[in-house]
């Protein structure tokens, strides 16, 4: 009994400042002190992979801005749509964030039955720009992009294409340049960059529809760009035609960015945003997006949402002509 | 040269002591539930910002191997595997703690993963090109043969026969299925339901399937007065050297299950979790005493820990020189790289030779420093099995809710988690198996996804069926499924055969005489239960001595519910058809369906033709006290869950555990409050302490608001 009793005051000792602790958490706090404890970074997609990087390069930087901490947490699944679904329900005292990408959560409303849509999010920031790119592997028959068409006029639907996944940048390119070219490609979605990336090199899809920073990130040297799909050449890819200048008129991306749940109140909004805009610009953190193979960009304010309501109208446009919307 | 460098820098103290905290870190991440090693190595990334890149991912390395091998320890001691790589490792390792042989069984797991670990590493160290180029002739029709190969295990190993461990399969690959398609990025299954539409993930599945399950039945176990008193008295001197010594004779299942989990941990996304199964599987098949596999076999715990933690070295051979992952935890440990601005990939060893050379010869550093923690702290996690019932049950229901949350902070796969474990401890007493249905839930996807991309690619190409045997691997995996199955095929008729014979000298003896004509011909669920229970022990018939005799009405309820689940399930996509949706959605779950459906008319049909209903094995039967205890203890678990998302998990914790004690046992004393009050207290403090303070996570409690 004397040792229960030791004990029960051990426990007590370490559990009466840990409620003491919870209990100060409560305190009612007013947009004058906000950000008023620790925020949570939402990432829509597992640990290790792009935006999951950018997640943690500009949570630490915006920490350090704001005078709090920043925890990245990942909740993946379904392509975003686990994440983004739990936006309605999210904490609105603006501690809690999501990452966005587009055109993700553009196309999924659209394809799925989602909780959300483009205006369950008040717009932060969108930090980097992420061109779609077709690469082949280096032993690949296809030099350029023309002999990649050739081979898809002589052999429709011939062609393999290796994506991460349904309803992405990548998904979407292929679907342009299909309307554009006439031709027809089989499109082979992937579980990921990752895997998509391994049947390219190893021979088991013909091309691969990906990010810049696929490229990047698994060395260069593997692979072959055919063409990207911007409207200049990408600052990593000099060497690389843009699709445009080879005649296509195909111009995608997958673009990332920082958003509270919808209902968040203004002033924190303004807090949030000039935050973040200032990270996003600065110039240090820039050079190491550079570095993980992310294109820094600054969009803030309404210039985001001019930008989401062109997209909205490219990618629902894109999905109803292409007929892959089955029932 | 480089070598003798990176080790030299490794011995730096401050890296190792790096190591030390890595490895025990991750031996506590991975022993928990629910904490998996991509949690914990997603978790430590940033702390690595601040550190050298060498140091920063020797944390990470540590971390990585210590959880693998963590995970083995609540497997072993508690029926419940750590994260998913350990599950084989419940099949021989819980028999032996059970016998009272809990400390040589987790000493055999120390040495086995040391080894299988250091397998892993030398070959990440000095082959890796070539092992990397054997991992991109894996294509989808390769991947395809794979998850099927991965899939006749279920029929090899399903501990209450064919029949039942195949249905669980289906089972695991039908839920497999709910959520967004992987095929189609469109719904299946989820009528409007957010929750579904998340999809099963596997780790709150394996919390409901192994934990929660698990901690009902030892409630059942307790009040029945059948939990095993060895567990409690005779924690086994395991000697930890002696011990050593014995698995490093059992040359023939470390090798194998090292060799094949490295090879496995380099198959990009092929599921590095069934590296334990797979190599538990054929070391099985290569031993002659095969029939006691499953019943505490030594060799039963070396093979898997062996293979899953080679598995660690392997998925880090493409992650390394191509810059794909080979496992969810390697790929976190690529961002770790690239975020130090290491690119991984051909010329990695070239242009960043030390910090590589470092990390790699750190990895073998790691394996030791493991190897000294864990014999350490063998003797402490021994304990684990003293703690009280009633303590032990609410605390694994607590940290189940607080694990099947993180993952995906997601409230939804907390109701999936509590709802299959549920779910689970009444399958359980039907003759569902829980490693069956987690195996049909990895191995599921990764089979229709490969399915439908084999299908498409071989359109493509007009190459048609011959694309899945277009070269020597699809061909020698395709191989290996005909013997693994012919091995089973060849089984059961042996069994069969027994069983007639046995079944006829039942009968001649009772002078009954039904159908002298079925001799070979219907089925083998047949003989199970009819005579005198006559356990039929053939050698070659594993299955038999963990096999549980099922009533005829036990059999029929199984075959009717799993008949109505597929007939049922079948009716939505058979809607999707009817309305012209793409086969691409629909083939996968009507072939599983199907599948089932016919699995649940055999088992009817054989029921029906048993004589006459007869009693269940007397352990099967509860007693009055168990019933009552076992209903409080769901009615308790569910009443939890809804209390957590009312009014927050810390409160509503600290109630259960308050309560829990009281109600789950018969303990009338007054005097347990003084146990009781601060266990409930300590616990939710832990749980804090972990997963608000350590691992970040916020879970929902009134406090915050």
């Amino acid at each position: 009994m004397i040792r229960t009793t030791r004990a029960t005051a051990l426990v007590l000792l370490v559990a009466l400042p840990l409620a003491a602790c919870a209990a100060e958490r409560s305190s009612p706090e007013g947009a004058s002190d906000f950000p008023a404890r620790t925020m949570t970074l939402s990432v829509p997609f597992p640990a290790g992979g792009p935006t999951d990087t950018e997640a943690r390069l500009v949570a630490q930087a915006a920490g350090e801005e704001l005078g709090q901490s920043i925890t990245v947490r990942n909740v993946e699944g379904a392509g975003g749509v686990v994440l983004w679904n739990q936006l309605p329900s999210m904490d609105t005292s603006g501690h809690e964030l999501v990452m966005f990408n587009l055109p993700h959560i553009l196309s999924n409303p659209i394809v799925t039955d989602t909780d959300f849509d483009s205006s369950s999010f008040e717009y932060l920031v969108i930090q980097s720009v992420d061109p779609t790119a077709f690469f082949v592997r280096q032993e690949s028959p296809f030099q350029t992009l023309d002999d990649l068409m050739a081979e898809a006029e002589a052999n429709p639907g011939g062609v393999t294409v290796g994506t991460a996944g349904n309803w992405l940048a990548h998904h979407l390119a292929i679907i342009q340049l299909q309307q554009e070219s006439g031709r027809e490609f089989t499109h082979q979605p992937f579980d990921g960059s990752a895997p998509a990336v391994q049947a390219l090199l190893g021979g088991h899809v013909d091309v691969a529809s990906g990010n810049v920073s696929d490229v990047v990130r698994s060395g260069e040297g593997q692979f072959r760009v055919l063409a990207v799909a911007s409207e200049e050449r990408s600052d990593f890819l000099p060497d690389a035609p843009t699709f445009t200048e080879l005649g296509y008129d195909v111009i995608m991306s997958s673009d990332r960015g920082i958003a509270a749940p919808a209902g968040v109140g203004e002033e924190q909004l303004e807090i949030l945003r000039e935050a973040f805009g200032n990270v996003a610009a600065d110039e240090e953190l820039q050079e190491e997006l550079r570095q993980v193979g992310s294109d820094p960009v600054v969009f803030v304010g309404s210039e985001i949402d001019d930008l989401i309501a062109e997209r909205e109208v490219v990618v629902r446009t894109l999905l109803e002509e292409s007929g892959e919307l089955s029932p | 040269m480089h070598i003798v460098a990176g080790f030299a820098e490794v011995m730096r103290p401050e890296n190792l002591l790096i190591i030390l905290v890595g490895v025990l870190a991750g031996i506590i991440l991975g022993a928990l539930p629910g904490l998996t090693p991509t949690m914990g190595v997603a978790v430590l990334i940033p702390f690595t910002f601040a550190m050298e890149p060498a140091t920063g991912l020797l944390l990470l390395g540590a971390i990585y191997s210590g959880a693998v091998y963590g995970g083995s320890i609540t497997a072993i001691l508690l029926n419940i595997p750590g994260a998913p790589a350990n599950v084989a490792t419940t099949w021989d390792g819980h028999p032996m703690a059970l016998k009272g042989e809990a400390r040589r069984a987790i000493n055999l797991s120390i040495v086995a993963s040391v080894i299988g670990g250091l397998i892993g590493c030398t070959a990440l160290l000095f082959f890796a090109p070539p092992l990397a180029a054997f991992a991109l002739t894996f294509g989808p029709a390769e991947y395809f043969w794979v998850a099927v190969l991965g899939l006749t295990i279920i029929a090899s190993l399903a501990p209450h026969g064919l029949l039942r461990g195949l249905i669980s399969g289906g089972i695991g690959m039908f839920l497999g299925t709910v959520g967004i398609s992987v095929v189609t990025g469109t719904e299946r299954f989820t009528f409007g339901s957010t929750v579904l539409s998340s999809g099963i993930n596997l780790v709150p599945a394996m919390i409901g399937l192994f934990a929660i399950s698990q901690a009902l039945r030892t409630v059942e176990d307790a009040a029945s007065g059948r939990r095993k008193a060895s567990i409690t008295e005779v924690l086994g001197a395991g000697r930890f050297v002696a011990t050593a010594m014995e698995t490093l004779k059992g040359f023939r299942y470390w090798a194998l299950g090292g060799v094949l989990g490295t090879l496995i941990g380099i198959i990009p996304g092929a599921g590095g979790q069934v590296a334990g199964p797979i190599a538990y599987n054929e070391a099985r098949r290569m031993d002659k005493n095969r029939a006691e596999w499953g019943t505490g076999n030594p060799n039963g715990v070396i093979a898997p820990e062996a293979s899953n933690n080679a598995m660690v070295g392997g998925s880090l051979v493409p992650m390394l020189t191509l810059g794909i992952p080979g496992s969810p935890t390697a790929a976190v440990l690529m961002g770790g790289l690239i975020i130090h601005g290491l690119f991984p990939g051909p010329d990695l060893f070239q242009r960043d030779a030390d910090v590589a050379f470092t990390f790699l010869t750190g990895m073998i550093v790691i394996q030791f420093v493991l190897l000294i923690v864990a014999a350490m702290g063998a003797p402490y996690f021994a304990k684990v099995l003293k703690v009280p019932v009633q303590y032990m049950v609410p605390s694994i229901i607590a940290l189940s809710l607080f694990g099947a949350y993180a993952i995906r902070q997601n409230i939804g796969d907390v109701i999936v988690a509590f709802v299959i474990g549920i779910l689970m401890y009444f399958g359980s007493k039907l003759g569902l198996d829980a490693a069956s249905i987690v195996l049909g839930l990895i191995l599921g996807p990764i089979a229709e996804r490969n399915l439908v991309l084999s299908i498409r690619a071989a359109d493509a190409s007009g190459t048609n069926v011959m694309y899945f045997f277009q070269n020597g691997l699809s061909l020698v995996l395709a191989g290996l499924i005909v013997a693994s199955v012919a091995t089973v095929a060849r089984r059961h008729v042996l069994h069969r055969r027994a069983e007639a014979s046995t079944r006829t000298s039942v009968d001649t003896g009772t002078g009954t005489g039904t159908g002298t004509g079925t001799e070979n011909g219907t089925g083998t669920g047949t003989g199970i239960g009819t005579g005198t229970g006559t356990a039929t022990a053939i050698d070659d018939t594993a299955t038999d001595t963990r096999a549980v005799a099922f009533t005829k009405s036990n059999d029929l309820l199984f075959g009717v519910i799993t008949l109505v689940l597929a007939v049922v399930a079948t009716i939505p996509m058979a809607l999707v058809g009817l309305s012209g949706g793409g086969w691409r959605l629909t083939l996968w779950p009507i072939v599983v369906l199907g599948s089932l459906a016919l699995l649940a008319v055999v088992v009817l049909l054989l029921a029906l033709s048993r004589s006459g209903d007869d009693a269940g094995p007397a352990g099967q039967r509860m007693s009055p006290e168990a019933r009552t205890r076992t209903t409080v203890a769901v009615v308790m678990t569910l009443a939890y869950v809804v209390l957590a998302v009312a009014i927050g998990f810390y409160l509503s914790t600290v109630l259960y555990m308050l309560l829990a004690p009281f109600l789950l046992m018969r303990v009338k004393d007054a005097k347990n409050w003084k146990v009781v009050l601060p266990v409930a207290i300590g616990v939710t403090a832990v749980l804090y302490l972990s997963f608000e303070q350590f691992l970040g996570i916020l879970v929902p409690s009134v406090v915050m608001g």
